[in-house]
C-alpha cells in the first residue's frame, strides 16, 4: 500500500502557508521526510494522521481517502506526535493496556499479552508498574513507540522521534524502527540528517511548505559525488566564499573553519574533494 | 539575610492573583453584608437589627468570622511559602547561601504573615463603600479604632495560629497536599466542636475553647443593647485576652517545633523515592533478536465500544475520586451535611424526629458545594489528554467522538451520583445509626435526593461540558462556567428575577409534606425537570457533535465538520428535540401564567400597594357586620377544587347609616362565581378590581340595625401545577381552608370591606411602592376602645362540608351529624352558642385520638406516621382547662379539637380559632421530647392556643398598642403555670431561663425598637411571648397566683363574649393594679409601664456554726435598677424592691429562700439556715430580668 499525497495546501490563520501544494508518493518501507524547523513538516505530519484539515488537496492511503475516512485511517495508523507527554500518576502497563483497548482489542487476555510483548520489545517490562510521571524522556520515547506498535498499523508516522535522545537512546530508537519499518510505510519526520540516511532507503526534502526533493536516497547522495569540495579558511572570510561559491555547509573543527561548496569540477583555490553525503544533499535542496 | 527573604517572600505573595482576589472577596463581603438594609440577613452567624452597620462589635464578629473562612486562604498563603520553593526545586538554591534555618524560615513565615494580614484591608474598603451606599442611620462614624484593634486583637493573633499551623505542615513534610488535608480537618474539628460546644453553659469554657475568639465575642456581648453596641469598643475582657494568651502560645510551639525539626537538606531520608527513574535498556547499539508481535484482531462492535467506554470513564471516575481537591470539598460537603443535620433536630428545646424530609431541607443548599466541584472537575476532565499532552495519541485512536465525549461526561455524572449516594448514607446513618429513628422512607431518598438534587447535579454537568468543550483554553471555560453560575445565584437568589423556565436545570420552590408528600408540586418537579432534561438532552448531542478534535480547534472549523459529519438520525433527534423542549417551556408557560396567573412573592406585595393606593380610602367606612353564616362546602380533594355555596347574615351594628357594601372576592383563588347577590336590591358601581375589590351601591341605605343577607355560590379549582401556588390550601391530603372573618382576608369567601389584612407592613416594601409609613397601633390614650383589633364578629354558624371517602373534615362547633353518601363523607357542624366567624375547614385522611375532661371532649387529628405528641398536645389541654375553668370562667363549648396540617402555611406554629385549633406538621407533632429533662412545650403550646379560647375570642382586645397583653401574655402565662403545676417547678425554672435568653436576644434584634410591655406591637414576639410569660410569672409569684386569676377572672366577666366593647392592656393592668398590695405597687410600674432590668449579683456569703448547730449566714449582694429606652439605653434608679435571698444546700436543697426588702447596693444580709450551706445569693430562681444571671449565687465559705 502506497501512501498519496497531491497538492496539499494548508494555510494558518496568521497568514503562514504551513503546506504549499505539497505532491508525494510514499512507497512501502522507510521513509525519510527532512527539513528544517518551520517548514511544514508537522503540519504534514498532522494532516496525514487526521488531526488537522487542509484548506485543499488530497490524501489517499491504498484505498481509503485519508481526509474523508478518518476512522478508516486510525484502524491502520500507528502515529508518533513530535510533543507528548502522558498521565503521570499512571503507570506504563496499566496506560499501555487501555490503548490497547481503544485501538479495539478487547479481550482481556490478548491485550494482557499484547501489552507484555510491547513493553519487551521497547525494553519497559521491568518498568510496567512504574509511574509515567517518572519515566525519562527516552524512556516516554519508547512508551511512544510501543503505542505506535498497537494493533498492527500498516502507516505509521514518527514526528522528530529522537530530537532530545541522548547518543544511546538514539541508536536504540533506530534499532527500533529499522525492525518495524519493513512492510509497512513509515515516515519519519525530522530535521537530523543521520536519522534518515541511517534508516531511510527514500525521502523528500521539505522547505518552506514546499517539497524540494523527492528521491531514493543512495541516488540522491550518488548524484553529487565529485562535486563535493572542502577547503579550511580564516572565519571572517566566509562571506567572500559565500559569494563566488555555492556554499553548502561550514563547520568547525578542532577550532578551524572548514566551508563545503557545490561545484561541478574542481575549483582549485585549496579545495579538496570530498565524498557526498546526505547532508550535502540536504544543503544543496534548500532554498536560501 | 532575614529581611531579603522577608521582603522576597511578601513580594512574591503581593505579585500573586491570590493575595488580590483574597482581598477582593473581603472587600465584597463586607460591601455586600454591611450595605444590606433589610434585618435579620444572616451573614456567616452574624446578623443585626438595629444596631450601626459599622457597630464596633459588628465590625469585630466580621473580622473574627472572617479568619474562620480565611483558614483556606492561610492554607494556601502560609502553607504555600516553603511549599512553593520545593515544588519549584529551588530549595537546594536557598540552602546553599550561608542562610541559617531562623533566618529562611522566619523570613517566609512572616512575609507571608504580612500578605495574609493585608489581605484585611479588603475590609476597610468593603466597609468605606457600604458606607457610602447606606442611607444615614445605618451607619455611625467612622472610627479607625473600631477597627485596629480586633485586627490586632483578633484577626492578628488567629492568623498567626492557623498559619503556623500549615507553615509547619507544609515546611515539615514538603508538600502543599497536607495543608489541605489539615485545612478540611481544622475546618470540620472546628464545626463539629463548636456544635458540641452549644450545649455548653460554662461561659469561660466557651471563651477559651474557641482558637478564633468568635464564640468569645458573642458571649460577651450576648445581651448588650442596641445602645450599648453603637458605643462599646469591643470587649476586652480578660478571658478573651487569656483566649488569645493561650492560643497564641500554642502558635509559638508550634513554630518552635517547626524551627527543630526542620532539615536544610535537599532530600528527605528515610523516605524512597517514588519519583527516582530507574534506567533500563541494554547497553548502547546493542541490537536485540527480535520475534514478530502476534497479529491483534481488532474489534470495533458495540460490545467493543461499551468496553472502551467504561474503561475511559472508569479511569476518570478515579482520577476525580482521588484527586484531593474533590477529597477536601467532599469531606466539607458530608461533615457540614452531617453536622448540620444532627444539629438541626437536636436544636437546643427544639429536637424533632429525624424525618427524611427534614433532610431533604436541611441538605437543600448542597448544589453549592456541586457548583466548585462540576466547575473543576468539568474543566479538567474535557482538557485532560490536552493538559497531559498525550491529545495526540488519543485522537488517533480508532474511537468515535461520541465515545470519549460520554465517558468524560459519565464520569463526572457518577461522580456526583456517588456524592449524592453519601448525602443519603449520612443521612440514613444519622436516622438510623444515631438517633435510632426508624422511619427511613428510602422511597423519599430516591426522589428526593436522586430524583431532583441528583439531576440537578447532572444538568450542571452536561453545561459544564459543553461551555468546556466550546471554550478556547480551560481558563476561559473555567471563568465562562464560574461567570454563569455566579451569574445565576445573583439574578435569581439575590434579584430574584427572571422567570424559572430561564433558569437552566432550576425547578422553582416547593413545599413538600410528610401529610401530602411532594403533593400538587410533584407535576410541577416533573415537568420541570423533564424540560431541562431535553435541553439538556441538546446539550449532550451538540458536545458530542461539536467534540474537540486533533489541533483544529476554531469554532468555526468544528462547525463546519459537525455540518458534514451530521447523520441522519441526529438530524431528526437535534429538531425533535428542540421542539419537544419549546412545546414542554410552552406548556409549563401555560400553567403558571394562563392557568394558574402566576403572581411573584413581589408582584403580590405591588398589587396590594396598589389595592391599598386605590381603595385605602375607604377602609375607616362603616360596614355592616356578620351576624350568621351558614356554608355548604364540597371538597374534591384529589381533582383539588371546592364547591362554595351560603351566606352570610350582616347588620349594620354602628351608629350611621350604610349606603354602600364593599366587598372582595379574589378571582386568582375563586375561579367561577355562579352567584353574589344580597337580598336587597343594590348596583354594582366598581370592580371587580385587585383582589376582587367591588362597591354596591344599596337601592335602600341599611340604617343602624338593619340586616341584609349576601348569597354566594362559588368555585375554586387549582388546575395544572405552579410554583408560588396561592391554592396550597386545597391538597389531595390535609386541605385548610381558613375563613378568618367576613371582614378580615377571607381569600376564598366573599369579605366585607377594605382588606386591612392587605396592607403592606414591612417599611421597606412601603417605601418602595410609595406607600406612606404605616401607623403603628393606636396608642392607649387615643384608641377607641369599641373597635377590636380582629375583624370577627360573633356569630351563629352552620356548615355542612362534604369531602371525600377516605378523609375527614374538621371545623368548629359541635359536630351534629356525619354520614356517608355516594361514597363520600359528610359532615354537619354547628355553633348555636355566638363564636367568632374565624372557621377552618380542614380534611385529610386522619387517624382521631378521643378524651373527655371536665365535661368537654377532646379530639386530636393527626396523621398516623405523626403519633408521637398526641397525648402530650391532651395533656396540655387539660391542664389548660383545668386553669382556665378555675380561673377565668368556665369552658362555654363541648368540644376541643386540634387537627393537624400540612407544612404549606410556612410562618406560625399553631392556631387557634373557637373550639379548634390547627397545628402544622413540623411545629409539634414530630417535635422529640423524649429526654426527660427538656421542657414540654408541645404540651406548653397546647395549653397556651387553649387559652386562645378566652384571651382572643371570649375576651378580645382593642385595636391599639398593648395588643399582646390580653392575648398572648396571658396565654404564655397559661403555659408556664400549667407546666410548673404538671412538671414541677425544677422544669419551670430552666423553660424561664430559656425564655430570658430568647427575650434579652430579641430585645436587641428589634428594629421597632423595645416597648414596655403595656404598649408592645404586634409582631414583637420576644415581648408577646418571652416577656409577657416571665412578667406574669413574676407578678404572680410576688402577689400571688389567686390574685392574677382574680384579676383576669374580673376582665372575663367585664369583657367576655361582647361585642360592643373590647380590652385593652389598661384595663387588665388595672385590674392587676387593684389586687396588688400598697407594698407592691412599685411592681406594676416596673412590670408593665417600663422597661425594668435589674443587675443582681451575689458579692459574697460566708457561713459560721452557731451554738444550737444551726449556720449563720452572712451574705453580702448587689442590686443595681435600670430603666431601658427602647435601643437599650439604661439608666439607673434607686432600689428599694423586695428581691429573694436564697440559700441552698450541698444538693441543691433549699434551706432558705424569702423575699427582702433591698434598699442598698451592696446590703449585707444575716441569714440563719438548718442545714450546712453551699450556695447562697440573690434571686436564685430569676424571678426579675438579668442581664447576668451567672452571678446571682456565690459559693458560701463556711468558716
Amino acid at each position: 500500500m502506497n501512501l498519496s499525497i497531491s497538492n496539499l495546501s494548508k494555510k494558518y490563520s496568521n497568514g503562514v502557508a504551513a503546506l504549499n501544494g505539497v505532491s508525494l508518493e510514499v512507497p512501502t518501507g522507510m521513509f525519510g521526510l527532512l527539513g528544517p524547523n518551520g517548514a511544514g513538516k508537522t503540519t504534514l505530519m498532522r494532516t496525514i494522521a487526521t488531526l488537522q484539515e487542509p484548506d485543499s488537496g488530497e490524501i489517499s492511503f491504498g484505498e481509503i481517502n485519508v481526509l474523508k475516512d478518518k476512522m478508516a485511517v486510525k484502524k491502520v495508523l500507528g502515529y508518533l506526535p513530535q510533543n507528548f507527554d502522558f498521565y503521570p500518576k499512571e503507570s506504563a502497563g496499566s496506560l499501555l493496556d487501555h490503548f490497547t483497548l481503544l485501538k479495539g482489542i478487547r479481550d482481556k487476555k490478548a491485550r494482557k499479552l499484547k501489552v507484555e510483548e510491547l513493553l519487551k520489545r521497547v525494553n519497559l517490562w521491568d518498568q510496567r508498574k512504574q509511574k509515567l510521571g517518572t519515566f525519562s524522556g527516552g524512556m516516554k520515547q519508547r512508551f511512544g513507540i510501543a503505542l505506535v506498535l498497537l494493533g498492527d498499523p500498516q502507516l505509521i508516522i514518527v514526528d522528530e522521534p529522537t530530537a532530545g535522545l541522548d547518543p544511546a537512546e538514539r541508536v536504540r530508537f533506530h534499532n527500533l524502527l529499522s525492525e518495524i519499518g519493513q512492510d509497512k510505510v513509515v515516515i519519519l519526520s525530522t530535521h537530523i540528517v543521520d536519522d534518515v540516511s541511517d534508516l531511510c532507503p527514500n525521502l523528500a526534502i521539505i522547505d518552506q511548505g514546499s517539497i524540494a526533493l523527492q528521491a531514493k536516497t543512495m541516488e540522491a547522495i550518488r548524484s553529487l559525488e565529485g562535486k563535493v569540495w572542502e577547503k579550511e579558511i580564516p572565519k571572517p572570510e566566509i562571506p567572500q566564499y559565500q559569494a563566488r561559491y555555492r556554499l553548502l555547509s561550514s563547520r568547525l573543527f578542532a577550532g578551524k573553519t572548514f566551508i563545503r561548496v557545490h561545484h561541478p569540477n574542481n575549483p582549485g583555490d585549496g579545495f579538496a574533494p570530498r565524498p557526498a553525503t546526505l547532508e550535502d544533499v540536504y544543503f544543496q535542496n534548500l532554498k536560501r | 539575610m532575614f529581611k531579603t527573604i522577608y521582603l522576597k517572600e511578601l513580594k512574591d505573595q503581593l505579585k500573586s492573583p491570590a493575595f488580590y482576589i483574597f482581598a477582593g472577596l473581603l472587600a465584597f463581603g463586607t460591601f455586600i453584608f454591611l450595605s444590606g438594609t433589610r434585618p435579620g440577613v444572616t451573614f456567616l452567624y452574624i446578623s443585626f437589627g438595629k444596631e450601626w452597620h459599622n457597630a464596633p462589635i459588628v465590625i469585630a464578629r466580621l473580622l473574627a468570622s472572617y479568619t474562620l473562612v480565611g483558614v483556606l486562604f492561610t492554607m494556601i498563603m502560609a502553607g504555600g511559602a516553603v511549599a512553593r520553593d520545593f515544588s519549584a526545586g529551588i530549595h537546594d538554591f536557598f540552602f546553599t547561601t550561608p542562610l541559617n534555618k531562623a533566618q529562611y524560615l522566619g523570613g517566609r513565615f512572616l512575609g507571608a504573615l504580612t500578605a495574609n494580614f493585608l489581605i484585611f484591608g479588603g475590609v476597610l474598603l468593603g466597609m468605606a463603600l457600604a458606607g457610602m451606599k447606606l442611607p444615614p442611620g445605618y451607619y455611625g462614624p467612622f472610627s479607625l479604632r473600631s477597627f485596629i484593634l480586633p485586627l490586632l486583637v483578633i484577626v492578628l493573633p488567629n492568623l498567626i495560629l492557623t498559619g503556623s499551623v500549615f507553615f509547619s505542615l507544609a515546611s515539615l513534610t514538603r508538600k502543599m497536599i497536607n495543608t489541605y488535608v489539615a485545612g478540611v480537618v481544622f475546618f470540620l474539628a472546628y464545626v463539629l466542636s463548636s456544635i458540641a460546644f452549644m450545649k455548653v453553659n460554662n461561659d469561660l469554657l466557651k471563651i477559651l475553647a474557641d482558637p478564633f475568639g468568635i464564640s468569645g465575642l458573642s458571649t460577651l456581648t450576648k445581651y448588650w443593647t442596641v445602645a450599648e453596641m453603637n458605643a462599646n469598643p469591643m470587649p476586652l475582657d480578660p478571658r478573651l485576652l487569656l483566649n488569645r494568651f493561650l492560643w497564641l502560645a500554642l502558635a509559638g510551639a508550634v513554630l518552635y517545633f517547626t524551627w527543630r525539626k526542620f532539615k536544610f537538606v535537599s532530600v528527605l531520608e528515610n523516605k524512597k523515592r517514588a519519583g527516582q527513574p530507574v534506567e533500563a535498556g541494554h547497553g548502547p547499539g546493542e541490537v536485540q533478536t527480535l520475534e514478530t508481535l502476534t497479529p491483534s484482531i481488532p474489534d470495533y462492535s458495540p460490545a467493543c465500544r461499551w468496553a472502551q467506554f467504561l474503561d475511559l470513564a472508569g479511569r476518570e471516575f478515579k482520577r476525580i475520586a482521588f484527586h484531593p481537591a474533590f477529597i477536601i470539598l467532599t469531606f466539607m460537603a458530608m461533615g457540614e451535611i452531617f453536622t448540620n443535620f444532627l444539629a438541626n433536630v437536636n436544636e437546643a428545646n427544639n429536637e424533632v424526629y429525624p424525618f427524611t424530609s427534614f433532610f431533604l431541607q436541611y441538605t437543600s443548599h448542597i448544589w453549592i458545594y456541586m457548583i466548585p466541584i462540576t466547575i473543576l472537575f468539568g474543566g479538567l476532565i474535557v482538557w485532560r489528554e490536552r493538559d497531559n499532552r498525550s491529545h495526540e495519541f488519543h485522537d488517533t485512536m480508532p474511537v468515535p467522538h461520541w465515545v470519549s465525549f460520554s465517558s468524560k461526561l459519565s464520569a463526572l455524572v457518577s461522580i456526583q451520583f456517588c456524592y449524592v449516594l453519601m448525602a443519603m448514607l449520612i443521612g440514613i446513618i444519622v436516622q438510623a445509626g444515631i438517633i435510632g429513628f426508624t422511619d427511613i422512607e428510602p422511597m423519599l431518598y430516591l426522589k428526593g435526593l436522586f430524583g431532583i438534587e441528583f439531576m440537578k447535579f447532572a444538568f450542571m454537568a452536561v453545561l459544564v461540558i459543553f461551555i468546556q468543550n466550546l471554550s478556547p483554553n480551560k481558563y476561559v471555560g473555567f471563568f465562562i462556567s464560574t461567570a454563569w453560575f455566579l451569574g445565576d445565584i445573583l439574578l435569581y437568589e439575590v434579584v430574584k428575577s427572571a422567570s424559572p423556565l430561564l433558569r437552566y436545570g432550576h425547578i422553582p420552590k416547593y413545599i413538600y409534606s410528610n401529610l401530602n408528600g411532594y403533593g400538587h408540586y410533584g407535576p410541577m418537579i416533573l415537568w420541570y425537570s423533564f424540560y431541562w432534561l431535553l435541553l439538556a438532552l441538546l446539550l449532550v448531542l451538540a458536545s458530542s457533535l461539536l467534540w474537540r478534535h486533533g489541533n483544529e480547534g476554531s469554532l468555526r472549523h468544528r462547525f463546519r465538520q459537525a455540518g458534514q459529519k451530521i447523520r441522519p438520525l441526529q438530524t431528526v433527534s437535534l429538531v425533535s428535540l428542540t421542539l419537544l423542549f419549546l412545546t414542554t417551556g410552552g406548556y409549563i408557560y401555560y400553567n403558571r401564567h394562563i392557568l394558574n396567573k402566576y403572581r411573584s412573592p413581589d408582584g403580590q406585595k405591588q398589587v396590594q400597594a396598589v389595592y391599598e393606593q386605590k381603595f385605602g380610602k375607604y377602609r375607616n367606612d362603616p360596614q355592616p357586620g356578620t351576624r350568621d353564616v351558614k356554608l355548604k362546602i364540597e371538597l374534591f380533594p384529589e381533582q383539588r377544587k371546592v364547591l362554595l355555596k351560603g351566606n352570610y347574615l350582616m347588620v349594620n351594628q354602628t351608629q350611621s347609616v350604610i349606603p354602600e357594601i364593599y366587598l372582595n372576592l379574589s378571582d386568582r383563588l375563586v375561579t367561577k362565581i355562579n352567584r353574589l347577590e344580597f337580598d336587597h336590591p343594590a348596583q354594582l358601581v366598581l370592580g371587580p378590581e385587585e383582589f376582587g375589590f367591588r362597591i354596591f351601591r344599596l337601592q335602600k341605605p341599611l340604617k343602624p340595625g338593619d340586616s341584609i343577607r349576601l348569597d354566594f355560590d362559588l368555585e375554586a379549582e387549582a388546575p395544572g401545577f405552579t410554583d408560588n401556588n396561592p391554592k396550597d390550601e386545597i391538597a389531595a391530603n390535609g386541605s385548610c381552608i381558613i375563613f378568618s372573618g367576613a371582614g378580615g382576608n377571607t381569600k376564598y369567601f366573599p369579605g366585607i370591606g377594605f382588606n386591612k389584612e392587605l396592607l403592606l407592613t414591612d417599611r421597606y416594601d412601603r417605601s418602595k411602592y410609595g406607600l406612606p409609613e404605616k401607623s403603628p397601633l393606636p396608642t392607649l390614650e387615643e384608641c377607641d376602645p369599641a373597635v377590636p383589633y380582629s375583624y370577627n364578629r360573633l356569630v351563629t354558624f352552620r356548615a355542612e362540608i362534604s369531602t371525600s371517602g377516605d378523609q375527614t373534615v374538621v371545623s368548629n362547633g359541635d359536630l351534629v351529624r356525619q354520614w356517608q353518601d355516594k361514597g363520600r363523607n359528610h359532615f354537619h357542624y354547628k355553633s348555636d352558642i355566638p363564636i367568632h366567624d374565624e372557621f377552618i375547614f380542614a380534611s385529610g385522611r386522619y387517624q382521631a385520638a378521643r378524651d373527655t375532661h371536665a365535661g368537654v371532649a377532646i379530639e386530636i387529628y393527626y396523621d398516623s406516621r405523626h403519633p408521637y405528641n398526641v397525648q402530650r398536645m391532651i395533656k396540655g389541654v387539660k391542664s389548660g382547662l383545668d386553669l382556665a375553668n378555675s380561673a377565668f370562667s368556665p369552658y362555654p363549648y363541648q368540644v376541643q379539637r386540634i387537627v393537624e396540617i400540612p407544612d404549606y402555611m410556612e410562618e406560625g406554629g399553631a392556631r387557634s380559632q373557637p373550639t379548634v385549633f390547627i397545628w402544622r406538621e413540623s411545629a409539634g407533632f414530630v417535635s422529640n421530647l423524649d429526654k426527660p429533662d427538656r421542657a414540654d412545650r408541645v404540651f406548653g403550646i397546647a395549653a397556651h392556643e387553649l387559652g386562645h379560647q378566652w384571651w382572643a375570642y371570649i375576651v378580645c382586645p382593642v385595636y391599639a398598642e398593648g395588643v399582646n397583653l390580653p392575648t398572648e401574655n396571658i396565654c404564655q402565662y397559661v403555659w408556664t403555670m400549667c407546666q410548673e403545676k404538671e412538671y414541677g417547678v425544677k422544669m419551670s425554672r430552666d423553660f424561664r431561663k430559656q425564655e430570658m435568653e430568647i427575650y434579652l436576644r430579641g430585645r436587641k434584634r428589634d428594629t421597632k425598637g423595645e416597648r414596655p410591655l403595656m404598649r408592645s406591637l404586634d409582631g414583637q414576639s420576644y415581648l408577646a411571648y418571652q416577656k409577657g410569660g416571665l412578667i406574669l410569672y413574676a407578678l404572680q409569684d410576688y402577689i400571688g397566683e389567686d390574685k392574677v386569676n382574680q384579676a383576669l377572672e374580673n376582665i372575663v366577666k367585664r369583657f367576655g363574649f361582647r361585642s360592643d366593647s373590647f380590652a385593652t392592656s389598661r384595663d387588665l393592668v388595672n385590674e392587676f393594679r387593684a389586687v396588688t398590695p400598697d407594698s407592691l405597687q412599685y411592681l406594676i410600674e416596673d412590670l408593665f409601664q417600663t422597661i425594668t432590668i435589674y443587675e443582681n449579683k451575689a458579692v459574697s456569703a460566708e457561713s459560721r456554726k452557731t451554738g444550737d448547730g444551726r449556720y449563720a449566714v452572712t451574705l453580702t449582694v448587689e442590686s443595681n435598677k435600670f430603666r431601658a429606652d427602647s435601643i437599650g439605653n439604661q439608666t439607673g434608679i434607686p432600689i428599694n424592691d423586695y428581691i429573694c435571698l436564697g440559700v441552698l444546700g450541698e444538693k441543691g436543697e433549699e434551706l432558705y429562700l424569702r423575699k427582702h426588702k433591698i434598699t442598698a447596693s451592696p446590703a449585707t444580709f444575716q441569714i440563719t439556715v438548718d442545714g450546712k450551706p453551699a450556695k447562697a445569693g440573690i434571686d436564685p430562681y430569676l424571678i426579675l430580668i438579668d442581664r447576668d444571671r451567672e452571678d446571682n449565687m456565690v459559693k458560701v465559705n463556711n468558716i
